[in-house]
């Protein structure tokens, strides 16, 4: 359907909205299926538009629709455009983090769902984590302890504790699962209540998490994640149910079969 | 130079736009529902071009807190994202990833078993009924000779519905195109072994039926770590 500018002037928000989003999915396809790699530049603006057939205006809105999603990242100056990117997670991470300021989700969901996806990752980690993995995260827990007693650790920090440990469990979907509860602990309101205090217990129970990995015991760092993620929270009951269920171990056996 | 120089401060100015609506929505100032005011009075309002408007209208509208209507009571709406776009996401991020089919089937391995006792307490009739059909049309098809594994994938989707906990939902939604992959992998490697795993869909639905965790575990590591081989030989 062609549209001048005037029209969309006349019409903007809803008929140009559309249109774009038919044309973030084209783009976004292309980018999921392969057929426009990591780092591609995607054509002008100007270009677009003409193989759209479509404004200007609508193309921009497409652009922006894809950059807030996280597949592209708009870069200006001579050598600039927009690049395809590889979504790191932290699109998806504030989407849940929204969800649950929105209340769709509620912090009970969070920490039931980490407590299933992490004390996987944990069991995984224990079987596979290289030295290079164990190493790294020693010296995260030493850059914490060290940040704890000069008052500059932060969330963010903590975070990179889930982070690497997602990563030693050498499985890209657990890790992807993993990525997407970056932001959200945050917004847990027992944790927003404990302030500073909430830092020393974390990192102490890193630590602890570490020691169990650093002598492959299943059982204890199983045991130290699943004390991290319940802090504060009501749901001790789900845990137990949950450790007396990996303790029979039959899914890390699996788990090993499967690799 | 309007394309020269432009995006990198409607960039900012536009996320700043996005900020105080979100802090908006945080503070109860908005909800979910509300109208926002039309571009025009937000320009105004905000004391920035209509451009820098549109572009934070477009974040909004892809990261679920706005939505779009059309028509003569259309405008933007705030509204709470939708789990399929974290699930949607996530999974884009696994297909860009290049995650293999038994880095996904050992997940499984993790998640799916680690659910059942949650979906065996929290399954009801509805639940329970939708398990059920879908294990009637997979059976149906079968029989037909017309089997499609995409009938086994949506099974265990609609099994993360059964926790009645929208994080564990959207996870199992997000397993769900990985998963379809690897069960077509798995079916090259054994084509006959679809009927097995019919069996097994139905008696996982009468465990969780039962509320019995320990049978649904068992019936479902044998389930997936018959898939699991599948794909490592």
């Amino acid at each position: 359907m062609p549209r001048s500018p005037d029209n969309s002037a006349l019409f903007a928000p809803v008929s140009v909205g559309r249109a774009s989003s038919a044309i973030a999915d084209q783009i976004r396809a292309a980018i999921v299926t392969g057929r426009l790699h990591e780092g591609a530049r995607l054509a002008p603006e100007r270009e677009l538009a003409e193989q759209f057939g479509v404004s200007r205006v609508t193309v921009r809105d497409a652009l922006r629709a894809l950059e807030a999603m996280g597949l592209i990242e708009v870069k200006v100056g001579a050598r600039g455009g927009a690049f395809v990117t590889a979504p790191s997670g932290s699109v998806v991470a504030q989407t849940m983090s929204d969800m649950m300021m929105m209340a769709v989700l509620s912090p009970e969901d969070i920490v039931e769902a980490r407590l299933i996806v992490e004390l996987g990752t944990v069991t995984l980690a224990c079987a596979r984590a290289s030295e290079e993995d164990l190493e790294r995260l020693a010296a995260l827990c030493e850059l914490g302890a060290r940040e704890l007693e000069e008052k500059t650790y932060t969330r963010e920090r903590s975070w990179e504790f889930h982070s690497l440990l997602a990563a030693a469990a050498h499985n890209g979907a657990v890790e992807g699962l993993t990525q997407s509860f970056r932001s959200s602990l945050s917004m847990h309101p027992v944790r927003a209540r404990e302030g500073a205090k909430a830092h020393v217990a974390t990192v102490g129970e890193h630590r602890r998490i570490l020691d169990a990995l650093v002598r492959h015991d299943g059982d204890a760092a199983r045991h130290a994640m699943a004390e991290h993620l319940l802090r504060g929270t009501n749901l001790e009951q789900r845990a137990i149910s949950l450790l007396d269920w990996w303790r029979a171990d039959v899914t890390a056996q699996s788990s090993r079969r499967a690799r | 130079m309007n394309g020269f120089f432009t995006p990198v401060s409607t960039g900012r100015i536009s996320t700043d736009i996005v900020d105080q609506i979100k802090a908006a929505i945080r503070e109860g100032r908005l909800a979910p529902g509300d109208q926002l005011p039309p571009e025009r009075d937000l320009t105004r309002q905000l004391g920035v071009s209509r451009v820098s408007v549109r572009d934070a209208l477009r974040i909004l509208e892809a990261t679920g807190l706005v939505e779009v209507k059309v028509g003569a009571r259309g405008g933007a709406f705030v509204t709470a994202p939708a789990p399929h776009l974290v699930a949607e996401g996530i999974a884009d991020m696994l297909r860009l990833a290049d995650v293999t089919p038994s880095e996904v089937t050992e997940t499984r391995l993790v998640f799916e078993l680690a659910l059942l006792p949650l979906a065996c307490e929290r399954a009801d009739e509805a639940d329970l009924a939708a398990l059920e059909e879908i294990c009637d049309r997979a059976e149906a098809a079968f029989s037909a000779g017309a089997y499609d594994v995409a009938r086994s994938a949506e099974f265990h989707t609609r099994l993360g519905g059964c926790t009645h906990n929208t994080a564990v939902a959207l996870f199992a939604e997000v397993l769900q195109g990985p998963l379809l992959r690897s069960l077509q992998q798995a079916k090259r490697a054994d084509p006959a072994a679809g009927g097995t795993g019919l069996l097994e869909h139905r008696a996982l639905v009468d465990a969780i039926r039962a509320r019995d965790p320990e049978r649904a575990r068992a019936i479902m590591a044998e389930h997936v770590g018959r898939t699991a081989k599948r794909i490592a030989h």
